[in-house]
């Protein structure tokens, strides 16, 4: 009997305490310039990891890290992924910085102490509640696997890899026809019209 | 000696890319003569990254006279270059 009142205490406090933190969430607002708070950060590092199952974290890479691999793997990163976490993993792109939560600097080792099974898991399935998309089928897949191997190396990239990457980034239209503008003034001298545009 | 000015600065989002004559350079910023007959001094940074005709380049590379493509960030009341583009380029290979 004497069980009851201290859990009706318990449940009250626990239920304050969630009020607390809901209120305190909606009235810092919604907006994606925020970063996380400590607590955010660490419920969501928390719930990926526990999501991730063991036999998944502990997946081998099925494919060597060969040149010709990591090649493919890089253009396919300048190509789908450079638009959020920049063509050297930083995440320092205009997009990424005003996401929520950023993407990490993934050549920091918040995701190079990943496993490899991991960083498939999280390209392969995506995450909820981010900027991040699932990639791929419903299946395994080989583009996902060749990614985690391009990641691990992007510690290691050289200013001449990342140059080869650029042309390989999505552009727009209007951003294309800028290059070609820029591109004739350096070559021909031929000085483009006044032009302005805003890109979002 | 009239220098002929060219180029504009461009809106890139938060980006600008300033298109001229470099008219002087100092060890922690460039002048550029635009289109609009303007002198646009850009700061630049640790991180500024320089192209010569497509390959990486330092600032070093850079001359007085030089047509040149620089994309900056405005921050506070200062123009920060992210990438100066030099020299003669080819065409980039058009993707997809």
């Amino acid at each position: 009997m004497r069980k009851r009142p201290l859990l009706l205490s318990i449940t009250a406090a626990s239920v304050a305490v969630a009020a607390a933190f809901g209120w305190m969430t909606i009235r810092r607002g919604f907006s994606a310039r925020d970063n996380p708070s400590a607590m955010e950060v660490y419920v969501a590092k928390t719930a990926r990891k526990l999501s991730i199952p063991a036999s998944e974290r502990d997946a081998k890479n099925p494919f060597p890290p060969t040149p010709e691999v990591l090649s493919e793997a890089r253009a396919h990163f300048a190509d789908h992924c450079a638009t959020c976490h920049g063509n050297d993993g930083s995440g320092k792109t205009e997009i990424g910085q005003n996401l929520y939560p950023k993407p990490p600097d993934m050549r920091q080792s918040e995701t190079q102490n990943l496993t490899d099974g991991q960083i498939y898991y999280i390209i392969h399935n995506g995450i909820r509640l981010t900027g991040m998309p699932a990639w791929g089928g419903p299946g395994e897949d080989d583009d996902s696997w060749k990614l985690v191997l391009f990641i691990r190396h992007l510690p290691q990239m050289t200013p001449q890899e990342m140059k080869e990457m650029e042309p390989l980034n999505p552009k727009s239209a209007a951003e294309r026809s800028e290059e070609e503008d820029e591109q004739r003034f350096l070559n021909e001298g031929k000085t483009p019209e006044m032009k302005m545009r805003m890109h979002h | 000696m009239v220098v002929l000015a060219a180029g504009a600065a461009f809106a890139h989002g938060k980006e600008q890319h300033v298109m001229g004559r470099v008219t002087a350079i100092t060890d922690s910023s460039i002048t550029v003569q635009t289109k609009a007959d303007e002198p646009v001094t850009v700061y630049t940074m640790a991180e500024t990254k320089y192209e010569k005709s497509g390959t990486v380049a330092s600032m070093k590379d850079l001359k007085v006279g030089d047509r040149v493509v620089i994309h900056a960030e405005k921050m506070g009341d200062k123009l920060m270059a992210n990438e100066g583009h030099f020299g003669v380029v080819a065409k980039t290979p058009q993707q997809r």
